[in-house]
């Protein structure tokens, strides 16, 4: 199967060539993508409706076509053989391969602009760097909102305009000068949307076509300079045609960040035009009087309504153009935004209307305008006369609409329609975006619903069935109960969750919430899912609250009640304190962020008052911490019986590779497997009052002792039986003995296809989201090992696919391998290390004295290093460990046998061994559930490794070391303590970990 | 006479370069016989020093075998037969990558002692490999495993020589291993210990080490006439052993007042009772939680965060945890209060200074070696029943441990009596030594 072929863009269904009077139009773009990152442009399907408030503008025909590549590779190929008129490459990570692939294409003289598009946002930070502007045309942030390629778009195309538009049409030109990309692609995309909607308005009173175009004419310019020197040079072009200039304060001149050029800038221009409109902006408050006094409207940049003030200083009091009904007299009826507005209203207005807009063409003419063409032709043959009815007529069209709508959205997402609503796998209820998460959901979905039938027989995978409650819902909301200044300024969690449990959901929702839970008959999972979390292209787990309610309650008024109350609070965390602090730290505002809620079944089975799975896990296509035969790529699983909480939070699960399922490696003994399986599990309690103010998942959950789970019957597949008589585990509950979870029956015993199917399912959605990834899941085993049950259907085990999402940051991915270290500034380097990711907080080292060590005294050290621990651990200072031979050998021999807990502020652990002392490094198996459930990094150096050896690979700096003035030291042991923050990076793909000297 | 230590010790390293782990172990045992062989000149003429470091039969080979991706593997497989002047060659294998010759003779030389002082027919062994089990499927250790046997089968046999487990090598190594040697001897014999109980293997072998040490405390309390009931007992440990020495130790009327595990220890002054007890298994057994949880359920107990239990008032005390758990100083808050008996369920837990701290105060004092003999015995029990062709009961065994510790107690009293003290160390070296040597002398030179 050619996935990436199937997440393609639909293309536009129709193009015809324009008649224009600007020289350089974006007709053809090539996208070149990974499709999981096509997949957040296109979203639900909504992306050329969106796209035509632009394109209308100018004539019919103009809507851009996408062609997607998926690599470099095939847009060069497709280069070759088509035309393009800008290249906009989509992508998570920007390198040095952007660049040459930019170079490529512009070798050849009629090259297209290429524009890069951000998918993190954390891209941003780094990016000037990267980026060359010599051979990239534009360079933009993905901000979770589609007007970002109007942005983009539009931006070039004025650019390669301006000259020859103000020369022929005298054009106005706005200037912006802003340097952050992360700020002017959002800037871009509302100021383009502003000017958008004023040409639409224009366009939608029915001018006619001279006007319009003279009106194109008119329609300024945004030009975007970067620094001062291009801003003025910008503008002494243009100095004519100058309409306004909006500019930041803080910007640079001379090569260097100055925070008052912004200043000079508007002196500049104001010498030039007295009353020429000028917005500054800044993100220091203190620039506003000087802002002022230079008659320039200020806004400041960390204010949180700040888009809303954008919007006002652009406003002109412009409408949509908007589907009017309209009686024969010509007074408005009501309106429609969109296609699917339009549907609903055409289901309920007069038929006095119906003929009359029928009669006049006025939907085609409409959908003609809104580029869809197909239908529009589809319509316009058709005569009121055609039709027996006018019922039969509104029935047409509706059709028509609702046949159109379908063929969009197949694979995708279904609309909720409240007659139909039953069994439908994915539906939203109402318009704007879907979020991050639901998003994932959405592509698992569209991507099992592509797979042949037969892809998974052996274990049939599904996405439990999911209602998305989409953005609008959270924005009327807060409107209707008016609560955006209460949140965006209310500090209290308690207070803006009773806040919020007190305020009403809109009418429709809760018409909608009640079938849900009038058809829904088993407990329902509530997650959040929010806008930034695709754009940040990093999980946001644990963030915003996710809640599970039993949905149990004879009467449907209180699961009505119950819903709403989760619905509510999960709008509520966005406001919370830790929601807003991540925000603040990943430099977003807490405006820009808007809630999608996803509506779940959950996964499981009733057992007395009790709901649970029988287990879940979390897969993840990259195992940071391989022992052999485990290799990196192949993946990692953790499972564990019951909800999914004993492995999202870490507690004990089984770990195992899908590609080795019958190797715990992990395990050097059954004594390990004895004391780090799981004991306990999580259950869904059906008792539990729900909606209570703790807005949190885990008020509605409980913990059971592994024996209730025996008793529901729940244990046959995963649990054996240890048998000391035997030492052995037994696969076989009827013996007497601890239970512990092995998951052997399913995985050694291969009674359901789980290991094969997880790699399978990683294997394809790697390849979707062209990243590593990681998805949860939730196992129902039906009756698996059950006696049957007469009167009823046999049930089969399934596997339930719950998330999807990118594996680590590719920010983390692509700052790790980015960064660049001398030899110079390093303490240590190994080429073995497990682990992933910077660690930017750690001051401290402890070391084992290589001089006067020997193994005999490897006791008295580890029981020293307990007491030292002990006393870092107190001050909260976590630490760098250093010492020689495998670090909790149980043969002090062999190491130092410390426990667990006389190390447990080690962040990073170092073996290094002095020269003669050779011990097969311990790949971490002694500490192992700690260290891969903490993140604690492990680098390994072979014996003798030093500074000034020849190896670059691997050593450590012990000069330097001895070298620093020690906090604190005893015969064996030695404390360093810095003021500045050791750089610590570990790259688990190349296994590549460095260490730098404090920063 | 320390000289002559040397002397020999010196020919034991020219004659085995290298294998510094056996020279320990030769330098241990002849250190502390020495007298006994000054006051016997029998063993000195018939060499008998240089006849028992030198093993019977040492078999080194080659285990090609496969892995599930089809690598072919090839690791070294040993068998040291050490000594066969009590019984059969006894002793474990151990897969381990550490694995060499060095150790495992180190291993078969201590063996000769264990294995003579449990007073059972048992000569000795031991044997592995450096085939590292960690990270390898059940397929690829079974293969493993019948690669190892079919070299060692023609070796072995259950009047030749009886492997048992070791590190790496459980209920599962061993079951491979016996249907191999089953299928190419075409023999269902008591071939190897450590069997599965319904093919083979005795009852009680989770029990026997802490059954074993009890049965052995008291008998060290009726050299002064005194008995086990009523006493209190400090136990340390949560594990296997000091779980089943406590339940001994209930059963034998006692009053348990400590358990305790590696993050601290539980006192409890009412006693842990056969309640608290199976509270306890189920807690470290099934719960595999931290023993502290003890004082939420029984809060008349207290626990000692990061502790010993060595502060606690009692008459004996058996430390069933770790090496190294019990020093100096502990040794004499035991002193101070009251107790009179110390028996090492656990290897090594007493420091030397301990000891030293101990017998001074005229402290009963077992070392593990005797004490905690009950495994070893039960091993050699396992023998017995395969050449009987029967399974007995726990009971049985039960009966049979119990004299098997008798005995051992009376050998180190036989040969550790220094008037009204009882050397325990001395008495096990030296009895153990004594039995091994004249057998040695009495069967000539072969």
């Amino acid at each position: 199967m050619d996935l990436n072929r199937k997440y393609r863009y639909r293309q536009a269904a129709s193009v015809r060539r324009f008649n224009d009077l600007i020289p350089y139009r974006v007709h053809e773009v090539l996208l070149v993508s990974s499709p999981y990152d096509a997949f957040i442009l296109q979203e639900d399907g909504h992306l050329s409706e969106r796209m035509f408030f632009e394109y209308k503008e100018i004539s019919l025909s103009s809507a851009p076509r996408f062609t997607h590549a998926v690599d470099f590779k095939e847009a060069l190929e497709l280069l070759q053989e088509r035309r393009f008129d800008l290249i906009l490459v989509v992508t998570g990570l920007v390198d040095a391969d952007v660049n040459r692939f930019a170079r490529r294409v512009k070798a050849h003289p009629a090259a297209p602009p290429v524009a890069v598009l951000a998918v993190d946002r954390r891209e941003a930070n780094h990016v000037p760097d990267i980026v060359d502007p010599k051979v990239l045309d534009g360079f933009f942030v993905w901000n979770g909102d589609l007007v970002i390629l109007l942005a983009v778009i539009k931006t070039i195309e004025d650019r390669l305009n301006v000259d020859h538009d103000v020369c022929h049409g005298n054009v106005r030109v706005m200037i912006m000068i802003e340097d952050s990309p992360l700020y002017y692609s959002s800037f871009l995309g509302v100021l383009f949307k502003e000017l958008m909607r004023q040409s639409l308005s224009l366009y939608s009173e029915g001018l006619s076509d001279l006007y319009r175009k003279m009106y194109m004419q008119s329609r300024p310019k945004v030009l975007h300079a970067r620094s001062y020197e291009e801003g003025v040079e910008l503008f002494k072009r243009y100095e004519k045609n100058i309409l306004a200039v909006i500019c930041d304060i803080r910007i640079p001149r001379h090569g260097r960040m100055d925070p008052e050029a912004g200043l000079d800038f508007a002196r500049l221009a104001r010498r030039h035009d007295p009353e020429l409109p000028l917005l500054l902006q800044s993100a220091e408050g203190q620039n506003r009087t000087s802002a002022i006094a230079l008659g320039a409207q200020f806004l400041d940049k960390t204010s949180p309504s700040l888009l809303s003030e954008i919007r006002e200083f652009l406003s002109y009091s412009l409408g949509f153009g908007d589907f009017v009904f309209r009686t024969p007299d010509g007074r408005e009826f009501d309106r429609a935004r969109d296609l699917r507005e339009l549907e609903q209203k055409l289901a309920t207005i007069p038929e006095e209307l119906l003929h009359y807009h029928a009669a006049h063409n006025h939907v085609s003419i409409w959908l003609m305008a809104r580029s869809e063409f197909e239908l529009a032709e589809e319509l316009r043959p058709k005569k009121v006369s055609d039709f027996p009815s006018m019922e039969r007529l509104r029935y047409h069209l509706i059709e028509t609409l609702r046949e159109n709508r379908e063929r969009i959205h197949r694979g995708v997402v279904s609309d909720f329609l409240p007659d139909h609503f039953q069994h439908e796998p994915f539906t939203r209820i109402g318009g704007g975006y879907l979020g991050g998460k639901a998003r994932g959901i959405a592509f698992l979905y569209q991507m099992l619903a592509d797979l042949d039938p037969g892809e998974f027989d052996e274990l049939p995978v599904r996405v439990p069935q999911t209602i998305v409650v989409s953005t609008d819902e959270f924005d009327d909301f807060l409107t209707q109960n008016d609560l955006r200044e209460f949140a965006y300024a209310c500090q209290d969690d308690t207070e803006i969750a009773a806040r919020f449990l007190h305020s009403r959901l809109p009418e429709e929702l809760i018409g909608h919430l009640s079938l849900v839970v009038d058809r829904f008959d088993a407990p329902l999972a509530i997650r959040s899912s929010s806008l930034l979390e695709d754009s940040m292209h990093q999980p946001l787990a644990g963030i915003y609250s996710t809640l599970m309610i039993p949905n149990q309650d004879p009467d449907p008024h209180n699961r009505l009640r119950e819903l709403c109350g989760a619905i509510k609070l999960v709008y509520a965390s966005t406001f919370f304190q830790k929601a807003r602090a991540y925000l603040l730290a990943t430099g977003s505002r807490v405006e820009e962020e808007k809630m999608a809620v996803i509506i779940q079944r959950v996964v499981g089975q009733q057992s007395d008052r009790r709901f649970y799975p029988h287990f879940s896990g979390v897969a993840q296509s990259h195992n940071f911490y391989p022992i052999s035969p485990q290799r990196s790529e192949d993946g990692i699983v953790h499972v564990a019986l019951g909800l999914g909480r004993q492995v999202v939070d870490g507690g004990r699960a089984l770990r195992f590779s899908p590609r080795h399922p019958r190797v715990m490696p992990q395990f050097a003994n059954p004594e390990a497997l004895l004391d780090n399986s799981q004991r306990g599990f999580w259950a869904l309690d059906l008792d539990q009052e729900f909606p209570s103010t703790r807005a949190d998942l885990y008020s509605t959950l409980r913990h059971f002792d592994l024996n209730v789970a025996e008793k529901d019957r729940m244990l046959t597949a995963l649990a054996s039986v240890w048998v000391a008589d035997d030492q052995q585990f037994r696969d076989d509950l009827m013996l007497s003995g601890p239970r512990v979870i092995t998951f052997n029956n399913i995985l050694k015993h291969r009674s359901i296809a789980l290991a094969t199917t997880l790699s399978k399912i990683l294997e394809i959605t790697e390849r979707g989201l062209a990243c590593g990834v990681e998805v949860e899941f939730a196992c129902d085993l039906g009756d698996w090992g059950q006696p049957r049950v007469y009167g009823r259907d046999r049930r089969y085990p399934t596997l339930y696919l719950l998330q999807l999402r990118p594996l680590v940051s590719r920010q983390l991915m692509s700052e790790v391998s980015g960064m660049q270290f001398s030899r110079e500034d390093l303490i240590c380097a190994s080429r073995g290390s497990l682990g992933h990711g910077l660690i930017r907080d750690i001051r401290d080292v402890v070391l084992v004295e290589r001089r006067d060590w020997d193994a005999s005294c490897n006791r008295h050290i580890a029981r020293e290093l307990g007491e030292l621990n002990a006393r870092l651990q107190a001050d909260g200072r976590s630490y760098v460990l250093i010492g020689p031979g495998r670090w909790g050998s149980a043969d002090e021999w062999l190491g130092i046998p410390v426990q667990w807990a006389q190390i447990s502020g080690a962040r990073v652990i170092i073996e290094a061994s002095p020269s003669g002392y050779d011990v097969d490094p311990s790949q971490g198996t002694h500490f192992f559930h700690n260290i891969t459930a903490q993140g604690v990094g492990y680098l390994m150096l072979p014996s003798g490794a030093e500074k000034d050896g020849d190896e670059c690979e691997y050593f450590l700096d012990w000069g330097w070391l001895e070298a620093q003035a020690p906090t604190w030291r005893s015969r064996y042991l030695r404390h360093l303590q810095f003021d500045k923050p050791l750089p610590i990076v570990l790259d688990g793909r190349s296994g590549r970990g460095l260490i730098g000297k404090p920063e | 006479m320390n000289g002559s230590v040397t002397e020999f010790m010196n020919q034991v390293k020219a004659k085995n370069p290298g294998e510094n782990e056996f020279h320990q172990a030769v330098h241990e045992v002849v250190d502390s016989i020495y007298p006994v062989i000054e006051a016997n000149p029998r063993y000195r003429s018939g060499k008998i020093l240089e006849r028992i470091v030198e093993p019977e039969r040492v078999i080194i080979f080659r285990v090609p075998w496969m892995d599930d991706e089809g690598e072919v593997h090839v690791n070294r497989g040993f068998r040291v037969e050490m000594n066969s002047a009590l019984g059969p060659f006894k002793g474990g294998l151990r897969f381990h990558p550490n694995v060499n010759l060095s150790i495992l003779k180190f291993i078969a030389f201590e063996q000769i002692f264990k294995n003579a002082l449990t007073t059972l027919p048992l000569g000795a062994a031991q044997g592995g490999s450096d085939f590292d089990p960690k990270g390898r499927s059940d397929a690829e250790v079974m293969r493993f495993c019948q690669s190892f046997v079919m070299e060692l089968f023609r070796h072995i046999g259950p009047d030749t020589d009886v492997p048992g487990t070791d590190i790496g090598v459980g209920g599962r190594e061993i079951g491979f291993l016996f249907g191999t040697y089953k299928k190419l001897a075409n023999r269902f014999t008591g071939v190897l210990t450590g069997k599965g109980s319904s093919w083979g293997g005795s009852l009680m072998r989770p029990e026997s080490t802490g059954y074993g040490v009890v049965y052995f405390a008291s008998e060290m309390l009726s050299t002064r006439k005194e008995k086990i009931a009523g006493k209190r007992v400090a136990i340390s440990g949560s594990g296997n052993v000091a779980q089943f020495a406590a339940e001994k130790a209930l059963e034998m009327g006692a009053t348990v007042v400590s358990l305790s595990d590696s993050s601290g220890a539980v006192l409890d002054e009412e006693g842990i009772d056969r309640n608290k007890l199976d509270y306890v298994k189920d807690l470290k057994n099934h719960r595999r939680g931290r023993i502290r949880e003890y004082t939420q359920i029984y809060p008349g107990a207290s626990y000692l965060e990061g502790q010993r239990p060595w502060s606690a008032g009692c008459d004996i005390a058996l430390p069933c945890a770790t090496e190294n758990e019990l020093n100096e100083e502990d040794a004499q808050n035991l002193i101070d209060n009251g107790c009179f008996c110390v028996a090492e369920g656990a290897n090594m837990p007493c420091e030397p200074a301990a000891i030293e701290r101990l017998r001074e105060n005229d402290v009963l004092f077992a070392p593990g070696k005797a004490a905690n003999a009950g495994g070893v015995a039960v091993s050699g029990l396992e023998m017995t029943q395969n050449s009987m062709r029967l399974h007995w009961t726990r009971r049985e065994v039960d009966e049979r441990l119990y004299l098997i510790m008798k005995e051992i107690h009376r050998t180190c009293v036989d040969h550790g009596s220094r008037g009204d003290f009882i050397d325990y160390v001395d008495g096990a070296n030296v009895g153990a030594f004594i039995r091994v040597a004249d057998a040695m002398l009495d069967q000539g030179l072969i």
